[in-house]
């Protein structure tokens, strides 16, 4: 053999070598990716899992109708409007300033009740789940006081934050209570504690799963009123009795 | 070092990826400015939102939205990638430079990431495009730059490893802070 064959010899042995060696540490590379990651996605699911069972219990509240409504008026009126609204929602809140009004009234005279259905699906639009605990401080609030019930209402309407900020901090929530009129002991732990945000979970998917696809949803025994204008409230109202 | 081959490749098709992302985001920002009540064409949802994200004050971290940033850099990476490919030899300088701009992008892209999760709550899809592809630019700009060096050549080896880990934690994060909202979508 010539000294330039064994050359070529020996760089082609050492090229196989290399190939071989880059071959099986791609191999360690890929094994210790797969672990990690496998590593990571446990961790996430336990997160995940555990964050989800949060939410499988909770207390049931005695105040609300059977749909997880609060009803405002005569509790067996002919005529109940029902309205679903997220308290973090802008349309909800124009509809209590165009419309509560109107609805209150009809209350008062014993026209009419009203289904006030809390649901929390604008979670994402505050940093701080405000849909939920707001929802929850409403069931908070009816379970301590019924009749503080409507002007809390619409001071909560009247003071809502604004989407993709922090929403009003528990404190703020229990304030707004207060100075609506609830003397309870249990409501600043009951909004603390976020007693009834598995009762507002469950009652968003219920909701939601009988049609309602967006906030306000406004109805007159049953049938949803496209136009939740006083006028449009009353001819519906009329149409129904 | 001469470059490789897939280091061309990223840099040209993340360049692209995040050129086009950028692009995109700030064609939307514009159509929100002249009309409030625009949809972004990916606002699909309370989660997958846009809009959610476009119009908070984290989008225009220095008093213009970021994407116009994007714009910028990513057409700096997509020339690099270009000419790495056309086989251009590059100074050593010029790729510290690189990986400098990308080390910032990529601090700035993981403040974005944070606040997205953990302080909006939503996700903006083009963003997350240029979240995606600013991860690999990172890892191929430093590879070029450090990979003669002993402790370099180390990173240069393990750097789809760690590409790959990379991803994993932002993807589970993701999937962590919104796991209700996935949930929703498995039958």
């Amino acid at each position: 053999m010539s000294n330039n064959s064994k050359k070529k010899a020996q760089a082609a042995t050492a090229a196989m070598q290399g190939k071989k060696d880059r071959g099986s540490r791609t191999l360690i590379q890929l094994g210790v990716a797969a672990v990690l990651i496998a590593l990571i996605a446990v961790i996430g699911f336990s997160i995940a899992s555990k964050n989800s069972d949060d939410t499988a219990t909770g207390a049931t509240p005695s105040a609300v109708t059977a749909d997880g409504a609060i009803r405002i008026g005569e509790p067996d009126a002919d005529v109940v409007v029902t309205v679903v609204e997220d308290f973090q929602c802008p349309a909800c809140k124009q509809f209590e300033a165009l419309s509560g009004d109107t609805l209150s009234e009809l209350t008062a005279d014993n026209t009419i009740a009203v289904d006030y259905t809390p649901i929390s699906i604008l979670d994402r639009a505050s940093s701080t789940n405000y849909s939920t605990r707001a929802a929850n401080a409403g069931i908070c609030v009816a379970e301590a006081d019924m009749a503080a019930w409507p002007s809390w209402h619409e001071a909560m309407f009247a003071q809502q934050p604004a989407e993709g900020g922090a929403g009003l901090s528990d404190d703020e929530l229990i304030a707004i209570a207060e100075t609506a009129g609830v003397d309870s002991s249990e409501l600043a732990s009951c909004i603390t504690d976020g007693s009834y945000n598995d009762f507002v979970a469950t009652t968003t998917q219920t909701v939601l799963e009988s049609g309602v696809t967006g906030t306000p949803t406004v109805s007159v025994n049953g049938t949803v009123v496209a136009n939740p204008s006083p006028d449009g409230l009353r001819t519906a109202i009329a149409d129904a009795k | 070092m001469k470059p490789a081959r897939a280091t061309a490749w990223v840099l040209t098709v993340g360049g692209f990826l995040g050129l086009l992302a950028a692009l995109a985001l700030t064609i939307e920002r514009i159509e929100l400015l002249q009309d409030a009540s625009y949809v972004p064409s990916c606002s699909l949802n309370p989660v997958l939102s846009c809009g959610t994200v476009m119009t908070t004050e984290q989008a225009a971290l220095f008093g213009f939205p970021n994407p116009i940033i994007g714009i910028v850099a990513f057409t700096v990476v997509l020339v690099t990638g270009v000419l790495t490919l056309a086989r251009i030899a590059l100074p050593h300088w010029y790729w510290l430079g690189l990986t400098l701009g990308t080390l910032l992008g990529a601090v700035f892209v993981h403040w974005l990431i944070y606040e997205s999760l953990y302080v909006i709550g939503a996700l903006c899809p083009y963003c997350m495009v240029v979240w995606a592809v600013t991860m690999p630019i990172l890892v191929v700009a430093l590879s070029q730059l450090v990979g003669n060096s002993r402790v370099g050549g180390l990173f240069v080896e393990w750097r789809w490893t760690i590409l790959a880990v990379w991803y994993a934690v932002v993807i589970a994060a993701i999937g962590i802070r919104f796991s209700d909202y996935w949930a929703t979508l498995v039958p």
